[in-house]
């Protein structure tokens, strides 16, 4: 018995050191081989990462469920890809390095890195219990300004793990350029060069870990000093800073004409009036600029004109013919947008809305996509600026967004009855596609409720709009910037997620916090933007910026949206356009339902609100929207309709030169200037026939680039 | 420490080594020197009723019922093993498996003996499941898709290829009439075969998951009774040939297999979570839930003589289970 003892703790001895051994030399399953999957592209979604899998194999995309992946490859048909009596003869090693057949080709080599960690892995006992949870990945640099393309950078990833312990896992990193014709990555070296001017992101991925890495090389070779540059806010001083970095010289201030145009298109969607805008150039006041915007941003034509823009947000329209659904939800709308009702509280009425469609406005909200898991997707764009759908089958591949969160968010809405009454549905439930049972209901990224709550609607819209929320402020900013300035500091504007930051974080920040602490007004936010330096740069892109487009060194030229043109048009030519059975004179935007019928809107290409708006092209965009406008009677027949600007002013006795200055003042606030007078002079001293001329004038002018954007 | 020491112990299911002394001795090498067991992923009783057969990818392992001890290792050459059947007769037991990917084929065996009496390597993937028809006949099904007809009388051995599966053949079961085979799979479907036509005469598309596993109905009255186990968690009831399902329950674990029991009055079926469940096949409920093995269950069977179960799986895990009553409780060895 006492050598058995003996014999026992010899070996218990050996067995200890061993194990400790074992321990430093364990190959983690989610640590270690994950990222190798990763690395080797084989959990991508060309490969077995798809939705279906491939081959009869599926992984999690990108690795997003390591649990998943684990039971693929160790539990799934019946344990065929571990073999754990020959590790060396295992499927899942064999595969890749096309020992057997491939679909994907050779992976990795057998006598490799990959196969080694696999092999050690599986003789290990294919375990998948992790020694340590990885808490973040610092990549280095996050951010490199090049002094000229051609330059290489290294890149290096570093894992720190939950029990202290960190390690340099450059080597299982993927290192991806957003646009790779301006970023080439060197994958052995983990080196990236930069071939182009401009700023790019690589996203480097470890695991669920997505890293943004910004690389910039100045768009100019030549430094710029822009310190005594003008700033009227924060905005400028944001601006500023980048265009500094970016060796770009900001155009100068545009004229004043230019600005009254533009800031009356983006505020009340019209252009200004040949009596404005002869007020206005002749005022001299030196804040005139700033008491136009007040004045535009008080006046009906603002409340009119961001009415139609939350409409299509909202995607207000009639569903299934109920037109007074929509009609009273637009009247809602338009009652909030007059009386200045700041945005969180027309976010929480939505979100918690109940009641009749017919009389009250926010219900129709759950009126407007077709169920629970639509809505959920409707709402995290609308309001959080983040594209959940992907997580309808797989958790984000870029993002944070899991399985559990949309089906958790479509849960929630899952408890509302959706019919004409609004109501909630305690037993409404939907079904989470991975377990097969019913979601339980979840705040994104944040926590599961109660299965028995009832109040889910209001801890939702509380979580969303408390001020500390990452998502809700910047999201409505960033929309009101971008139909400022042409281009949101994120884009798409629905897509905010660590992999697609914006061109200015901290600007970003700033607006996002000076709306909260302003009530959350959109006013107040319009306005700063409007009053700041950078909205009133000219659209003339001088030599030292000529290649920003989006950085702002000069205002972005943009195509009006089909119902301000369709509108601007009715304004220059003087005749009002038909809509259906709508009153006449019935604006464009004002229109409750968009598919009124209008040949006007159907050749501009107006978006219907079936979809989300923002991704619609603008309008004029297609070639045969443009030879409609073009040629077709869109613009021919209402020229020289009787009552016709043109009609009336010929009638009047006007001379062609003033009828010439005159459209020039309403089409595109300015006056002629003195090469275009003596073009318009010379032309008409060669012509017999005037009217027909000016006829010509007009629809050139309506045509022409400068007035069918707002620059 | 001492958990990781402790814990191939209870994998070591079937080892056969009741001396505590010795049990922690191989334990402790287990960490130093061997990889954790492979799962036992099918099992069958002898035709007497006193041992079992279990097989996985360290081969094929006799142990005594209902001690488990390991009795005797046959050796098999494929190196994965998915499948093992005795003849009707009980002359042969055949073991079905392959090399991933490669090849997959049938290896029988004379019985009691052991002896090899036929090494079949026609398929060009693994073979999952094996029938036999008769004493001479047997079919295979495999994941190249194709179920195939073996006769151990005849030089060329494969008499008749079924097509039809899309994916993976994974399951196949023989109705009383021996002329009726019931096949299922990946591709999700459960399909009835006339073997004498070799004619597919039904696809059933009811299942949303793939179909692991099959039984038929030991009762002899009404038409024949085919379950199906599948990835949706449901068990499905159906008359193959009639083509018709006839109910079906959805479980809260996957079920990876199910067996009858003689009377054909209740269904077990061993599931992802390793439980045995024992359904109603009437009332399509759970009557009992069986906690039996720690990690997956993939093999059970029934004793040929009474209530008594075997389950397999995870870490080569074999449990006994003795089903008290019905409708009682159960004691699990």
């Amino acid at each position: 018995m006492k050598i058995l003892l003996k014999t026992l703790a010899v070996v218990a001895t050996l067995a200890s050191s061993s194990l400790a051994d074992d321990e430093s030399s364990r190959v983690d399953f989610q640590n270690d081989l994950v990222p190798v999957f990763t690395k080797h592209g084989c959990n991508a979604g060309a490969c077995h990462g798809a939705a279906i899998g491939r081959g009869g194999f599926k992984l999690s995309l990108y690795g997003g469920d390591p649990a998943a992946d684990y039971e693929a490859i160790v539990r799934r048909a019946r344990g065929r890809r571990v073999n754990l009596a020959r590790p060396n003869e295992s499927l899942i090693v064999l595969k890749p390095a096309e020992y057997v057949e491939h679909g994907g080709g050779t992976v990795f080599d057998y006598d490799g890195q990959s196969a080694r960690l696999l092999i050690d892995w599986i003789r290990q006992g294919a375990r998948d219990d992790t020694i340590r949870r990885l808490n973040r990945v610092e990549v280095t640099p996050v951010r490199h300004v090049a002094e000229s393309p051609g330059e290489s950078v290294p890149l290096q990833a570093v894992a720190y793990y939950s029990d202290g312990s960190k390690r340099d896992v450059t080597q299982w990193t993927i290192f991806a350029a957003e646009d790779a014709s301006a970023v080439e990555i060197d994958s052995e070296s983990a080196t990236s060069t930069i071939i182009r001017r401009g700023r790019h992101i690589v996203v480097a991925r470890y695991l669920s870990e997505v890293v943004p890495i910004e690389m910039i090389v100045p768009l100019t070779a030549s430094e710029v000093d822009l310190t005594a540059n003008s700033r009227n806010n924060f905005i400028d001083d944001e601006i500023l800073k980048s265009l500094a970095v970016l060796g770009l010289e900001p155009s100068p201030t545009t004229v004043d004409a230019a600005f009254l145009r533009r800031v009356s298109l983006d505020l009340t969607g019209r252009l200004p009036s040949a009596a404005r805008v002869k007020v206005f150039l002749a005022d001299v006041m030196p804040g005139k600029r700033k008491a136009l915007v007040d004045e535009l941003i008080r006046s009906e034509e603002f409340s009119e004109y961001w009415t139609f823009q939350f409409a299509k947000l909202l995607r207000i329209r009639p569903q299934r013919d109920d037109g007074q659904g929509a009609l009273t939800y637009h009247r809602w709308l338009a009652s909030q947008i007059r009386d200045n009702v700041n945005y969180k509280e027309l976010a929480r009425s939505l979100i918690m809305a109940t009641g009749d469609s017919h009389t009250s406005g926010p219900p129709n909200f759950y009126r407007t996509v077709a169920g629970p898991r639509e809505q959920a997707e409707f709402m995290s764009e609308l309001f959080m600026g983040s594209r959940l759908r992907c997580a309808n089958c797989h958790n984000h591949p870029l993002d944070r967004w899991t399985q559990n969160d949309y089906h958790g968010l479509a849960a929630i809405f899952a408890k509302i009855e959706r019919g004409r009454i609004v109501s909630e549905k305690p037993s409404g439930r939907t079904i989470h596609p991975r377990t097969l049972e019913p979601a339980i209901q979840r705040i994104p990224g944040e926590r599961f409720l109660a299965n028995d709550t009832d109040n889910s609607r209001k801890q939702l819209a509380d979580w969303l709009t408390e001020t500390s929320n990452p998502y809700f402020a910047k999201a409505i900013v960033n929309r009101l910037w971008k139909r400022m300035m042409g281009r949101g500091l994120v884009e798409p504007v629905d897509d905010f997620r660590d992999t697609n930051p914006a061109t200015h974080p901290a600007l970003l920040d700033k607006l996002a916090t000076d709306f909260i602490e302003n009530g959350y007004s959109l006013r107040h936010s319009l306005r700063v933007i409007a009053t700041s330096d950078a909205y009133a740069r000219s659209a003339n892109a001088i030599e030292q910026n000529k290649d920003d487009d989006r950085f702002y060194a000069h205002a972005i030229r943009r195509p009006l949206e089909p119902e301000v043109l369709a509108d601007a048009i009715s304004d220059v030519v003087g005749i009002a356009d038909k809509y259906g059975e709508e009153p006449d004179g019935t604006r464009a935007i004002a229109l409750v339902n968009p598919k009124t019928p209008s040949r006007t809107l159907d050749i501009l290409g107006r978006c219907g609100r079936d979809e989300s708006c923002e991704g619609a092209p603008g309008a004029v965009s297609g070639l045969s929207q443009k030879l409609h406008l073009l040629n077709g009677p869109l613009l021919n027949a209402r020229i020289t309709a009787e009552g016709s600007r043109l009609k009336r002013l010929g009638d009047a006795g006007k001379q062609p030169a003033a009828i010439i200055d005159e459209f020039y003042m309403v089409a595109l606030g300015r006056h002629p200037t003195i090469q275009e007078r003596n073009y318009w002079k010379r032309q008409l001293e060669t012509v017999d026939k005037k009217e027909a001329f000016l006829e010509d004038f007009v629809w050139g002018l309506l045509t022409s680039r400068e007035f069918v954007t707002n620059h | 420490m001492t958990q990781l020491r402790l814990r191939p112990i209870q994998r070591v299911r079937a080892g056969g080594w009741t001396c505590g002394a010795r049990l922690i001795c191989f334990c402790l090498l287990a960490n130093v020197t061997f990889a954790a067991k492979p799962p036992i992923t099918a099992v069958a009783f002898t035709p007497d009723g006193t041992s079992i057969v279990a097989v996985s990818q360290s081969g094929m392992h006799i142990h005594v019922w209902p001690k488990l001890d390991w009795q005797r290792t046959i050796k098999v050459s494929a190196p994965n093993l998915h499948c093992v059947a005795f003849s009707p007769g009980g002359n042969h037991v055949a073991v079905g498996g392959g090399s991933p990917s490669e090849k997959g084929g049938v290896e029988v065996f004379s019985w009691p003996a052991g002896k090899p009496v036929a090494k079949i390597d026609g398929h060009d993937d693994s073979v999952r499941s094996v029938v036999w028809q008769n004493d001479a006949r047997f079919l295979s099904a495999s994941i190249d898709r194709e179920i195939k007809l073996w006769d151990l009388r005849k030089e060329a051995n494969c008499i008749l290829t079924l097509r039809g599966h899309s994916r993976s053949v994974d399951a196949l079961c023989l109705l009383r009439n021996g002329k009726t085979l019931v096949s299922s799979g990946v591709d999700q479907s459960v399909r009835v075969w006339d073997m004498e036509s070799a004619m597919l005469v039904h696809s059933l598309n009811q299942h949303i998951k793939p179909v692991h596993a099959l039984a038929v109905r030991p009762a002899e009255d009404g038409l024949p009774m085919v379950a199906s186990a599948a990835g949706d968690r449901t068990i499905r009831f159906w008359q193959p040939t009639i083509g018709r399902m006839v109910r079906y329950i959805r479980l809260e674990s996957e079920p990876l297999n199910i067996a009858w029991t003689s009377d054909g009055a209740r269904l077990l079926a061993v599931c992802l979570d390793g439980h045995v469940r024992v359904v109603d096949p009437v009332e399509v409920t759970v009557t009992q839930d069986l906690p039996a093995i720690d990690g997956w269950a993939y093999a059970i069977a029934i004793h040929p003589k009474g209530r008594s179960v075997a389950v397999g799986g995870t870490s080569g895990q074999i449990r006994r289970i003795e089903l008290l009553a019905l409708t009682g409780t159960s004691a699990i060895r």
